[in-house]
């Protein structure tokens, strides 16, 4: 066989991977809901964004798994959310991963997972996994794509991080754990995306436009315990003195992984509610990767004091008339008895799909840029 | 940035991709035709929503929690998305506990067990699983969040007139009344409905559950340390797809069950998951971030009769569980899911307890590494009247050693599969009887 006759081979066997993807895309994806952002914690996607990843003891456990019936590879970027000096750091480390069929896999952030059968981690390894170092703080971005690194859209990826430390009885414990924010790819008007779904052009840009990959979403939930509430459950049983306090990560919904250059937005929480159903607001910047606790100067309405009761509500969205990108994220609960013991605990945001006013949840198309093969 | 070649190569392939892609719509037809169709999500906001897990045992239990033990309580948020509407809530509580003899908690005092040795007290009497519900009604102002515990409910509701409170979107009412026992284990299920008790067009409901565990405080000095726990994860929603025909909105039809029986049920909300994917770490893992895991795992019948829950019987699925390891090896397990079912993994094919759980496939010395991949299907039976889907809900233990207290835990929420062609059926006053 000549080298031309070969590439073609096996270019047409690239083609019939990925042709035979898109089959088990359509059969097993297609109906999910087209009319809004099919963005998704809970279905197995094409491209997974963990937005919480920290190497800062606690370090974060990342799961993923290959629910396709085929070998599928990833393309993996951790980018470094630190600011220095107040400027976004935006360090990224790619690396890639294969997975069999069905297989999944897991690292540990701060040791990442040699190729190496030897080691104590048993199991297939799916690649070299670069560890981050101590005082990382970012996020994981992981886009299924071909053995030769093209994007497809297989829609088999599901994942989730752990983020804890375990000591001992009486030292400091808590654990928390989300799943990954799935980003399906189109495939087809059968697919996630509905009628406007298109297959994949192949190219280094995934655009999240509902034809090649869902839109983003145009607004995120927020249910809430108000920062410095006591948490019920523990006044109740252990006395007073429990405290509850929520830290929210989120990150801007678009990369540019080409050309390194962080992605910013504003982001307005309104309308923020509380159990008497007043409507409080505010609004602050996300500078590639944001997460604080909500007791800085931007929560005011969303700590006890300022929202006047235990519960809210909150709807996230770009800032109104910006043309900014909407955020992606998670929220993670810490709960403290009087006697200091605590654990935290994740949740994954809701999706506002509600496009009327007030709610206002437009879809809004943005693109993740990967570096070109080419 | 595409050279010349690669985009040539790139329009070949989406070509032959549209093609396949043409194809595949003849193998989809049926998908395409329910294509309009959400699928429940937890995710998302509902017209209906279930909590599958929500349990209690607190200071104030039968038996109480003692000073020095550990008391567990579930916060529940709920909240009206609606931001221009008040709406109208039914919510169930679900009691799946177990008494000494057959016993409904809500007309008399039971004995809650575990085991027949647990009734050794009451001669004559075994350990009979009981089911029961508590139904509430409540109004949620536009765009309202409340939060409350399982144990206390919640009365009145802010906005409630009774608070003399202007709220701008009209007065909030009803109460959320506390769950039938302490201890209780069992589920919340809810529905968005009218003045007149009917499920209507709107999906804007959302719940969270929060499992909080602390320490009651002793009189020690010094104190003993305490562990307090948290594990949060949404409500599965189920977006609402049309009104249906039922005269009351009985019962809500998750997907559609098959149309020409006498029971036909035509969709009026999402159809439950096809399969559950749950990514765990094996029983007895000792993972990187320190101590030794184990995973409790939830699963509720997405049917239910919430009208006569004594027959129960008639809604058993068995839970049909493919299990691969990190080497792609792939081990099956089965279990029946009878109203509610929570088990460790490792329970799942063992002896109920920690006898025999390091000879189970679930166990981490068994399987050879320390995460795995777990797809649970609802196996089809033979009543029409019933779709057999399921739902679920998995939390990690985190210990020092095997054996001793836990000091942290997580709850997270399922990865979802397709959908059920078969739809399930929640009724709400009377079951069919079986044809």
């Amino acid at each position: 066989m000549s080298t031309e006759q070969g590439l073609r081979a096996g270019l047409l066997a690239g083609i019939m991977v990925r042709v035979m993807l898109m089959a088990g895309t359509i059969s097993a994806q297609g109906m999910v809901a087209g009319t809004a952002s099919a963005f998704t914690t809970e279905r197995p996607t094409s491209v997974l964004i963990f937005p919480k990843v920290v190497n800062t003891n606690p370090d974060t456990i990342i799961q993923i798994t290959n629910t396709g019936q085929m070998m599928t590879h990833a393309h993996c970027f951790y980018t470094d959310g630190r600011t220095v000096g107040g400027r976004a750091v935006w360090q990224v480390t790619d690396f890639e991963i294969t997975l069999t069929r069905q297989q999944p896999t897991h690292w540990s952030v701060a040791q990442g997972r040699a190729v190496n059968p030897n080691d104590s981690l048993d199991g297939l390894d799916p690649g070299l996994i670069p560890p981050v170092p101590l005082g990382f703080t970012g996020f994981l971005t992981c886009v299924e794509v071909a053995a030769d690194g093209t994007p497809v859209s297989a829609n088999s990826l599901k994942g989730e991080a752990t983020v804890g430390d375990i000591t001992f009885l009486g030292g400091s414990n808590a654990v928390s754990k989300y799943n990954a924010i799935g980003i399906p790819a189109c495939g087809s008007p059968q697919g996630p995306c509905g009628g406007t779904g298109e297959g994949n052009d192949g190219d280094n840009v995934l655009d999240l436009n509902n034809e090649e990959y869902a839109a983003c979403p145009g607004g995120l939930y927020l249910n809430f315990i108000a920062e410095g509430a006591a948490d019920p459950a523990i006044e109740a049983n252990s006395g007073p003195g429990s405290v509850v306090s929520t830290n929210l990560t989120l990150i801007p919904c678009g990369m540019d992984f080409e050309n390194l250059v962080p992605e910013t937005t504003a982001v307005t929480v309104d309308p923020i509610r509380n159990e008497f159903e007043e409507r409080l607001s505010t609004s602050f910047p996300v500078d590639c990767w944001f997460s604080s606790s909500l007791d800085g100067a931007n929560f005011v309405p969303m700590t006890l004091n300022g929202l006047g009761t235990t519960f809210g509500k909150a709807i996230l969205r770009p800032a109104l008339n910006s043309g900014r990108l909407p955020v992606l994220g998670v929220a993670n609960v810490l709960h403290t008895a009087a006697d200091t013991s605590s654990d935290t605990a994740a949740m994954n945001l809701h999706i506002c799909n509600e496009q009327s006013p007030p709610s206002s949840c437009v879809p809004v198309n943005s693109e993740i840029r990967l570096p070109s093969l080419h | 940035m595409l050279t010349r070649n690669a985009k040539a190569r790139a329009s070949r392939s989406r070509s032959i991709g549209m093609v396949a892609a043409l194809v595949l719509i003849g193998w989809s037809a049926a998908a395409s035709a329910q294509g309009q169709i959400n699928v429940a999500a937890s995710d998302q906001t509902g017209g209906y929503v279930v909590l599958p897990k929500v349990v209690v045992h607190t200071t104030g239990g039968t038996p109480a929690i003692l000073p020095g033990g550990v008391a567990v309580d579930t916060i529940i948020q709920l909240s009206n998305t609606n931001e221009a509407t008040p709406i109208n809530v039914d919510c169930w509580w679900v009691d799946a506990n177990s008494h000494c003899g057959a016993c409904d908690p809500s007309t008399q005092d039971c004995i809650i067990c575990s085991s027949n040795a647990d009734c050794a007290a009451f001669p004559g009497l075994s350990c009979v699983q009981d089911w029961s519900v508590r139904d509430f009604t409540i109004t949620l102002t536009s765009g309202q969040p409340i939060g409350f515990l399982a144990s206390q409910g919640l009365s009145p509701l802010p906005c409630d007139p009774i608070f003399n409170q202007n709220c701008g979107g009209g007065d909030a009412g009803g109460s959320v009344l506390p769950v039938q026992e302490d201890p209780f284990r069992g589920e919340l299920k809810c529905v968005q409905v009218d003045v007149n008790d009917v499920p209507v067009l709107r999906s804007d409901l959302k719940a969270e559950a929060t499992i909080v565990r602390t320490t009651v405080p002793t009189l020690l000095v010094p104190p003993a340390p305490g562990v307090t726990t948290a594990a949060s994860y949404n409500a599965i929603g189920f977006g609402t797809v049309s009104l249906g025909s039922q005269a009351g909105g009985d019962p809500l039809c998750l997907g559609s069950l098959p149309t020409g029986s006498s029971d036909a049920c035509a969709a009026t909300y999402a159809p439950c998951p096809g399969v559950l994917i749950l990514n765990h770490f094996f029983e007895g893992a000792e993972p990187e971030i320190g101590g030794v895991v184990n995973t409790d795992l939830t699963l509720v019948p997405c049917s239910e009769n919430l009208g006569d829950p004594d027959v129960s019987e008639n809604f058993e699925v068995v839970a049909q569980m493919l299990i691969y390891n990190e080497f792609e090896q792939r081990f099956s397990s089965s279990t029946r899911v009878e109203c509610y079912r929570a088990t460790t993994l490792a329970d799942i094919d063992t002896r109920p307890g920690p006898t025999g759980d390091t000879s189970s496939i679930f166990a981490v010395g068994v399987q050879g590494t320390i995460t795995g991949q777990t797809r649970i299907r609802g196996v089809q039976g033979a009543d029409g009247n019933l779709g057999y889907g399921l739902l679920g809900v998995a939390c990690e233990n985190y210990r020092e050693v095997p054996g001793t207290d836990i000091l942290a835990t997580t709850a997270f929420n399922l990865h979802h599969s397709a959908f059920r062609l078969q739809g399930d059926a929640v009724y709400r006053t009377i079951f069919p009887p079986p044809p």
